[in-house]
């Protein structure tokens, strides 16, 4: 089969620190954490838990009130996020064109449009209305992001999105990745965006017992990945998109190549709904370095899944060990959900853009707030602080999810 | 968008206002003045048949209470 090669051209983030895309890697690479302690005031109790909001992010004004009044807050935060990346691939926002009727958007998002769905919910049982609101079925539909997308940059090939808890975005973006490769699609629009502020989808992750506690003091440091301490996971929100793009298409156009996206696999575990399993992670890595023709010697950095959960960091670093061998010698790792926290739907897509920025600013994040590597997620090279790497040549960016879908993919630095 | 275009016979798709946002304000319609719209309502094309079902809703309102 005739592969075409995958060109990463358009890059776009609604950062939780609020500021530019180079804002924040710079911020990563400084340990800079932008978890902050959440209160939800809600009825039957608060509930205060560490999170990272786009606290600074505001659908309206971002987007104009006609749009973002016929959005979910996920698919705003999806829109900001692509039309950024679009801005950044150096095309043109318009809604119609022909020329475009091959271009699609793969999306990512594990919970859809709760926020929607919870008022409809409010309304109904507890301010005793009868009818609800009839956008909730389009504000709340999982697909309304890459829905709106298409519609508002004319993209008239595939549009669809998945919905694989953890690894959505990294299987969205694995999907859309085959699609240019196959030659099926010279462009594709991809990426993720979940909101898991919904007071009902927060207590349910709390009921499963694996958030990390926190008060207004500790909240910054509460997400731990590798560390002897760490304590559970910290949710986020958050949009993040990339544009993928037929490299001969990027280079006739003379667009900007960020990295070159060169391998993706996606395994199941099929063992349990939630325990993770060391073979389902060994094969998507192994699959994924076949799939890139990539040695392992040739990778030198891994942006790890490390959720900062008792039971899945020592799995995921077993299967680095099993991959790459044991000992500093194989490729860097680091956690940045110590940083910016778990997206969810958006999680692979934002540790996607973490990636290729290393690749490209030849310099790795560290984990942060680990100062004391757990025994059990050892042997291996752990990036305790920012390095600069001027020879950084390849990196995978890993996702393993709930249901226990793993996805790995890998990026190549451009030119290198 | 220009005052002078919404004039009674103007329609409500050229302005903007499509078919979700037609819905959507007629659930605006029940919250606001409290009433449930019958099963049959036909939906608004134009503007003064938007403005004649508030007219109505108010007056019926009004009437009852």
């Amino acid at each position: 089969m005739d592969r075409r090669r995958v060109a990463i051209t358009g890059l776009g983030l609604v950062s939780p620190f609020g500021g530019s895309l180079t804002d924040f890697f710079g911020r990563l690479l400084n340990g800079e954490s932008a978890i902050q302690l959440l209160r939800l005031d809600e009825p039957p109790r608060p509930l205060c838990l560490p999170f990272v909001s786009c606290r600074g992010f505001d659908g309206a004004t971002v987007l104009g009130q006609a749009m973002a009044a016929t959005m979910d807050r996920y698919a705003q935060l999806a829109t900001a996020a692509a039309f950024a990346a679009w801005d950044d691939a150096g095309f043109d926002r318009r809604p119609a064109g022909a020329e475009r009727d091959d271009w699609g958007v793969a999306w990512g998002t594990a919970l859809g449009g709760t926020l929607a769905y919870e008022k409809g919910y409010r309304e109904l049982w507890l301010k005793g209305r009868e009818r609800i609101s009839p956008l909730s079925v389009v504000l709340g539909m999982n697909n309304a992001a890459n829905a709106h997308l298409s519609i508002q940059l004319g993209l008239g090939g595939i549009s669809v999105s998945y919905t694989v808890a953890c690894a959505s975005s990294t299987i969205a973006i694995g999907e859309a990745f085959r699609r240019v490769r196959s030659g099926e699609a010279p462009v594709m629009l991809t990426g993720g965006s979940d909101v898991p502020q919904a007071y009902g989808v927060a207590r349910a992750w709390e009921a499963l017992r694996i958030l990390a506690p926190g008060d207004a003091g500790t909240s910054a440091s509460a997400c731990r990945p590798f560390s002897v301490d760490r304590n559970g996971l910290v949710l986020g929100e958050g949009g993040a998109a990339l544009v993928l793009e037929d490299w001969e298409h990027a280079l006739a156009r003379g667009a900007e190549i960020h990295a070159e996206l060169i391998g993706y696999a996606t395994t199941c575990d099929h063992t349990h709904l939630v325990r993770p399993e060391l073979d389902g992670q060994f094969r998507a890595l192994r699959a994924t370095l076949a799939d890139a023709a990539l040695a392992p010697q040739e990778v030198d950095y891994i942006n790890a899944h490390g959720t900062a959960t008792s039971e899945g960091d020592p799995v995921e670093v077993d299967a680095i060990r099993r991959v790459f061998g044991t000992g500093t010698s194989g490729p860097a790792v680091s956690g940045t959900k110590s940083m910016h926290g778990h997206l969810l739907g958006a999680a692979g897509a934002i540790e996607a853009i973490v990636t290729v920025l290393a690749l490209r600013e030849r310099a790795i994040p560290p984990t942060a707030h680990l100062t004391t590597v757990d025994p059990a997620c050892g042997g291996i090279d752990h990036v305790l602080a920012a390095r600069h790497e001027p020879s950084l040549r390849a990196a995978l960016s890993s996702s393993f999810a709930f249901g226990g879908s793993n996805a790995v993919l890998a990026f190549r630095a451009a030119g290198r | 968008m220009e005052p002078d275009r919404i004039v009674p016979e103007a329609l409500l798709e050229p302005l903007g206002v499509d078919s979700l946002m037609v819905l959507e304000l007629m659930f605006e319609f029940e919250q606001r003045f409290g009433i449930t719209l019958a099963k049959g309502t036909p939906t608004p094309r134009t503007v003064s048949e938007m403005a004649s079902l508030m007219d109505r809703l108010r007056s019926e309102r009004q009437s009852s209470s």
